[in-house]
Parts: C-alpha cells; structure tokens; sequence
C-alpha cells in the first residue's frame, strides 16, 4: 500500500489538497476575495518575486530570526548555567525570567519603539526578548534534571570546575538541541507581529501590504512563503539530531 | 586504611546517622547492610566526601578527610546510572586514567576491557548495552582511577542472578589482584556473606551498627554458587536474619533463629520448618486474611521472599500440616506473584 511510504504518503496528500483547492475555486464554491484559485496564487507567487523582489523579503525575515535567535541563545545559555552553579544567582534572577517570561510580546511593542525606534535593532529586541527568557528557563530546568549520579562520578574522579560545566552540557545537549528547534519555532510567530509595526521590509511586511490593498493571493504567497521555511528548518534540526547524538538514536543490542 | 570516629548525619530535623565508628583496614572488604532506608547511602556519602555536612570525624590513609580530598578521591561505583551515556565504552573507561590525548593510557584501557570481558565492544555506547555490562564499564573505570578505596552503592541491586554471581566473583579477583579497599552497601544478605571480610548491620534510622560480624576465613575461599549449601553460611545467615528480625521487632522471630540449630538443614528445608514452625505455634486462632498478612510480613522480614515464592510455584511446600486452609494458601500465592 502507498501508505507504508513516507514520502508517498506526502505526495498523496498534497494531490488531494491541490485537488481539493482547485475544485473549491474553479466551482466558486468559495469566493475569490477569501480563497484564490490556484492560477492566482501562482500569477501573485511570480509577481512577487519579479516585481517586488521577494527574495530580499524572504532574506531580511530569515536573517532577523536566525541573528535573534543567535544573540539570545548566547545569552540564554550561560545565564541559565550560572543560575544552576549558584543558589544565590538562581535565587536572584528566577523571579525576573518568571516575571518576564509569563508578558506576551506584543504588550511590550510600545516600549521596544520608545526604546529602540522602528529599525532593524527593534525587531532584534523583540524577538531577543520573547526568546531569551524562555530559553533561560528551558535550560535551566534541563541542567536541574540531570541525574546526581552524575555529578557524583565526576566528583569521584575530581573533575575541575570547567570539566563539571562541560559534562553538565554534554548531558543536556540532545534536550537543548530540541529546545532550539521548537524556541526557533516561536521566533518566527514574533517576527510576524515585530514586522507588521513600522516595518519596511519582511515577509510579514508583504502581507500586511497585501492586506492593505486586498491583494488576498498575495497574502497566501506570504503564509505558504514561511510555511515552507518553518518546514525547512525544522526538518534541518532534526536531521542533524541523530547525526551529531549518535548515542541517542542508535538501536540497543 | 579509613577510620571513622562518632559519625552523626542529620538531615534538618531527621537523624539518620547516630554515632558511628569503625575502622576498615587495606585491603579489607567491608560490607554495610541494613534495610531500606537505614542510613546506608547517607553513610557513604560522607565516607567519600560528597556529603561533608556530618559532625564526627574522618580519617582516610591517615590524614583528615579535608586534607585527602585536596589530593585524592575514592572510586565510586552506584547502582544505576553509573556511566555517561554520550560516551562510549571505552570513554567511560578511560575517564578513570584522568588523562586527555587520544592514545595515551590506550595499553592500561585496553587490558582493564579485557580483565572485565568487554572486548569486542570498545566502541558500543553504554546505553547499548545490557545492565550487568554497564555494571561492568563501572567498574573498569574503578579500577582504572588511581584510589586505593573503591566504594559501592548497591551497585548489583538490579541485575539477575547469574550476572550478579558473575560480578561478585569478578570483585573478589579485583581485590586480590589490585589490593583495593572496598566499601560495599547491600541489603543482600547471601551477597554480604559471600564478599565481605566484615560485616556491620545497621539498624533502622538514626543508623547505630547493631553488630560486627567477622567471617571466617573458609567462607571467602567458597565459590557463590556453592555458598549457599555450606553449613558455615547457613549458620551465618541465622544469625544475621536473627539481628534483622529483632531490629524490626520480631522478638519471637529472633528467638528461633537463635534458639535453633539450623545449620544441618538443607535450604528448603530450612524455610519448610521454620515457616511451620511459626504458624503452629503463633497463628492458629488469627483470621485467614490476617495469617496471610502476617505470613507475607514474616517472610519479608526473613528475606526468604524469593525461595519461598519459588517454592510454592513448583508446589514444593506442603501447607496442609499448618492452620492454612486451601484457600489462604491461593492468596497467598497470587499476592506472591504480583509482587
């Protein structure tokens, strides 16, 4: 049967849903204003990229997610190890990342612009601040997880202070790997709000502009536009998953 | 050598630890056993210096503990995740060495797999493979750390039989060859027999050593599988149960284990009338529900759960003399099966 196969399956799928969209339209079982036919979609997909120059919006939303994403990574990590190795830290910063990390983003939108303006380092801050604290936390809870035993073997074996740190990191590394790929995920669903204020440029940009001037198709081409992207790199993360955790996916004896 | 003077642990309000000493010589092997929950880990903890928030004194090769441990650990081994599982066999192994560079210490590696019978899977993660070879990778980097104390945590608690008979004999070799000191926690009665030079029972919390038990020296020439029919051990064991049963407060229990020259009889034997025994003579007027309970709590406190358990599978056991009817003698095995 077809349905043994991954990727069959997929292509099935697709068919059905291409199908499906055509019937809709083709039938004006739906209006074109709300669901474009698929010769629409594909005539606005062009355009996009001939006239408007697409690809440096799909370039600009890419480039803010992974810099974001980057900076707060930098940042998350060694705050939620220093929040591990001392009480005192813990006891100091826990309150703040609680606090900070229960704000929706969009709150925070009028004080980011008095703060940084509309460019580009607003956006960053946005979505700096709506993946960093959640990262801190992830971390965290995964270095408190990490099993006494452990720590004991290291302490048998007077390990330094360094080699503890990076055998607390090498048993969380599968678990943060994951937690990357899904705080990537909510980067994007920032990026969306950060570009619909006061932006120039971005994929949520084209679709606000769209919306502006009810180009519905154009809409569709930017949501198919980062879904693909979202599909892309999440699959990236967990490609690599098993490649770079071997011990983690290879079969017991 | 370790010497331990007054050792008091409290945790908050909970004593667990109320004034303990020994000494333990080179080379010796010690084993500690009490129920669950008895101070055990607590003691060794602050024996190797994970824990040192303890009143009373520590004294390891002759120095403070304090001073030892600015030099110096004890090879650790515990019962379960006891090895990195992002490394491979070989890494594991290799962390004993504290050494870094990819060949060196390759030799010494190489012949410690070897002594554990690991070759051939050098290159396995540990979480490939089965308990007792974890077990195993453990103990070669035990071996391998430069400690002459390798101290263990119940670290054959989960495995089965012949594994762990195969291990405890594997210990025996290690401590001849490399004249370790090893400290070992059990609640294994038949396991502390067989390894131990000493054993201290502990009592139930706040942990006092309840009694010091030195075991001749025919016993450790005794191979495992052999141990169990040896008169010696049998004697042994009765009076290391005759401890247990009176810290539980089974007086009645403790007085036959004391009273009775159990060591002629065969292992079944030995349950068959010690079981009858008990139920002739303390049972007869209780209800069924609660003989079962009291049956169930007799052979707990014995640590014959397992041999009984087998013995009423393959019918061995003839109830029919005792005050179980039939039908108390069915719970009773089915309560025994789910455990």
């Amino acid at each position: 049967m077809v349905f043994y196969d991954k990727n069959k399956t997929f292509l099935l799928s697709l068919l059905l849903i291409g199908l499906i969209w055509w019937a809709v339209t083709d039938f004006h079982l739906i209006d074109e204003l709300f669901l474009p036919s698929p010769s629409l979609f594909f005539e606005a997909f062009t355009s996009l990229f001939l006239s408007r120059d697409f690809g440096y919006d799909i370039l600009i939303s890419v480039w803010r997610v992974v810099f974001a994403w980057s900076l707060s990574f930098i940042f998350a990590v060694p705050v939620a190890f220093l929040m591990s190795n001392s009480i005192w830290a813990n006891r100091l910063l826990s309150p703040y990342v609680d606090f900070l990390r229960y704000l929706p983003v969009p709150v925070l939108i009028p004080l980011i612009i008095l703060f940084f303006g509309i460019g580009e380092s607003a956006k960053i801050a946005l979505l700096f601040i709506g993946t960093f604290f959640q990262l801190v936390l992830l971390i965290h809870d995964d270095l408190n997880d990490i099993p006494k035993e452990y720590y004991n073997i290291g302490f048998s074996l007077n390990f330094s202070f360094f080699r503890i740190q990076l055998m607390k990191f090498k048993a969380i590394a599968p678990n943060l790997w994951n937690n990357c790929r899904i705080t990537m995920g909510w980067c994007w669903t920032y990026l969306v709000i950060a570009e619909l204020v006061a932006s120039k440029a971005g994929i949520g940009y084209v679709i606000k502009e769209a919306q502006r001037f009810s180009k519905t198709p154009e809409i569709y081409v930017g949501i198919f536009i980062m879904g693909v992207i979202g599909f892309f790199s999440d699959t990236l993360w967990r490609f690599f998953y098993p490649k770079i955790f071997r011990y983690k996916s290879i079969k017991n004896l | 050598m370790i010497k331990v003077e007054n050792l008091e642990k409290s945790f908050d309000n909970l004593k667990v630890i109320s004034d303990v000493s020994f000494e333990v010589g080179k080379g010796e092997i010690v084993t500690f056993l009490g129920p669950s929950g008895s101070g055990k880990t607590s003691l060794l903890n602050c024996l190797t210096g994970l824990d040192i928030e303890y009143k009373g004194r520590v004294e390891v090769n002759g120095v403070s503990q304090n001073e030892f441990l600015k030099t110096d650990r004890m090879a650790l081994v515990t019962q379960k995740y006891g090895n990195y599982p992002w490394m491979t066999v070989e890494g594991n192994i290799r962390l004993g060495l504290n050494v870094t560079g990819k060949d060196r210490g390759l030799e010494k590696v190489n012949d410690i797999i070897d002594k554990i019978e690991l070759k051939g899977f050098e290159r396995y993660f540990c979480d490939q493979l089965s308990g007792g070879m974890q077990q195993r990778v453990a103990l070669g980097r035990a071996i391998l750390q430069n400690s002459d104390f390798l101290v263990m945590d119940e670290p054959f608690g989960a495995l089965d039989y012949m594994t762990r008979a195969n291990l405890q004999k594997m210990l025996k070799e290690i401590n001849n060859n490399y004249r370790k000191t090893i400290v070992f926690v059990t609640h294994d009665i038949e396991e502390a027999i067989y390894l131990s030079d000493r054993i201290f029972i502990l009592s139930k919390i706040p942990a006092v050593i309840a009694k010091e038990i030195v075991l001749p020296r025919e016993i450790r020439e005794v191979h495992a599988a052999e141990i169990k029919y040896k008169k010696v051990f049998i004697k042994l064991r009765s009076e290391i149960e005759s401890v247990l049963a009176g810290l539980e407060g089974l007086k009645h229990i403790e007085k036959i284990f004391k009273t009775k020259d159990l060591s002629g009889l065969k292992d079944l034997d030995y349950c068959n009338t010690f079981l009858m025994d008990e139920c002739r003579r303390q049972y007869k007027n209780l209800p069924k529900k609660e003989q079962i309970e009291v049956l169930l709590k007799l052979l707990r406190s014995s640590n014959r759960h397992e041999v009984i358990i087998g013995m009423v599978l393959h019918q061995n056991i003839n109830y029919t003399s005792s005050n179980f009817s039939p039908e108390a003698v069915r719970i009773l095995i089915k309560k025994l099966q789910n455990e």
